[in-house]
């Protein structure tokens, strides 16, 4: 329950900036729409919940069709069947002279009478469509603050260490020097024995839970590289990876042959995933669970 | 081998500026949907990715979080219905 809390106090701040941009949204959305005539709280609500901004994708799509349109004249909203601005009189679309619709300035005939339309129509100021920059800096804030997040998320996997804060170690010997001190012939030999690819590596893991801390675990890995020779240079690594922590196995080629086998043992938060690295080739790992203490004295 | 264009036979196609105006606001319409989509997968992206990392902080707050963007997304999914159908006229 203290973990479920602390998560909870750790993604708040992340929570509030993903709540900014569809709270950003919605405002802009119902301003508009409102100016529009447009369903407003319906539209605000879908955009700012729908997920992936669909909602808001559809209504930018669907508000081309209810333009808001200002007088150019005096500067207040003008419907687009408007031919006068109510509140100034400006005169905003040519009209018929016979029917008295508005019609095109291009128009030859009026497609509502059919009466010829006369070649010079007297002088109009069409309406404007003010300029949207509110939009913009909307979209910028839709683009960079789901990026930033991103980002931080990327880093803080890189930064966080293995989730455990547990203990690591490794060793290695022969598979006649482990199977006198393990005792554990029969796991070994069935593990040689499935040994079939030279370019994997096999492994035994044992994983022992800590009774006082149930998410806490050891885990002993016991790894067989059939390609890895006598002289090899070993390192190993715990890190955090994107579900669980990784125990990462480098083995560097060296000189001789030989079959040694690799001991693993590595306490901490989970069960780590293994990863073997011959040179610079990552390995395909097959790993076994066994039920017995891998560990040797 | 001279190609004959036969410029001369036919007009080129009636522009008007309202309908440069109506193609430039097409443009800039499917310009702002493009975005908005990029924007959508890359919150999606981030979403995924600070699960995981919560995951890693422990299971209830990852259930957790997971129940409130399930219920946000079918509220979401809700809504969009309910738009599309007082738009279309199918629920009135």
């Amino acid at each position: 329950m203290k973990s479920a809390m602390l998560g909870i106090l750790f993604l708040l701040p992340v929570l509030a900036l993903l709540l900014a941009v569809p709270v950003l949204i919605g405002v802009y959305v119902y301003r508009d729409a409102s100016r529009r005539g447009m369903n407003a709280a319906l539209w605000t609500l879908a955009s700012a919940v729908v997920p992936m901004f669909a909602g808001f994708i559809l209504y930018l799509l669907i508000r081309g069709g209810h333009p808001d349109l200002r007088c150019p004249r005096c500067g207040s909203f003008v419907g687009e069947a408007y031919t006068v601005c109510p509140s100034c009189g400006a005169r905003l679309k040519c009209v018929c002279p016979a029917c008295g619709r508005p019609v095109e300035a291009d128009w030859a005939v009026c497609p509502y009478c059919a009466a010829a339309l006369p070649a010079e129509q007297p002088e109009v100021t069409p309406p404007e469509r003010p300029r949207d920059r509110a939009l913009w800096k909307i979209l910028a804030a839709a683009v960079a603050v789901p990026g930033l997040l991103a980002v931080a998320a990327v880093l803080m996997f890189s930064l966080s260490g293995p989730g455990g804060g547990g203990a690591s170690s490794m060793t290695s010997m022969t598979i006649q020097e482990y199977k006198d001190a393990s005792g554990l012939e029969g796991e070994i030999d069935s593990l040689i024995a499935g040994a079939e690819q030279f370019d994997k590596a096999y492994a035994l893991r044992y994983v022992e839970e800590d009774s006082a801390r149930p998410e806490y675990s050891f885990v002993q890995y016991v790894v067989y590289v059939p390609a890895m020779e006598e002289g090899a240079g070993l390192s190993f690594d715990r890190s955090g990876g994107l579900f669980r922590d990784v125990l990462t196995v480098e083995v560097q080629p060296g000189p001789g042959g030989g079959n040694r086998l690799i001991l693993l043992g590595s306490s901490g938060r989970g069960v780590p995933e293994l990863r073997v690295e011959y040179g610079w080739n990552r390995l395909d790992c097959q790993v076994t669970d066994v039920d017995v203490d891998l560990r040797v004295e | 081998m001279h190609p004959d264009l036969h410029f001369e036979q036919y007009d080129p196609p009636h522009l008007t500026e309202k309908a440069l105006l109506a193609e430039r606001e097409r443009r800039r319409a499917r310009r702002q949907a493009a975005l908005l989509a990029a924007a959508g997968l890359l919150a999606q992206l981030g979403l995924i990715l600070w699960g995981a990392l919560l995951l890693r902080m422990g299971m209830a707050a990852s259930a957790m979080a997971c129940l409130g963007c399930a219920a946000l997304s079918a509220a979401g999914c809700g809504l969009l219905v309910a738009v599309l159908g007082r738009k279309t006229e199918v629920f009135s």
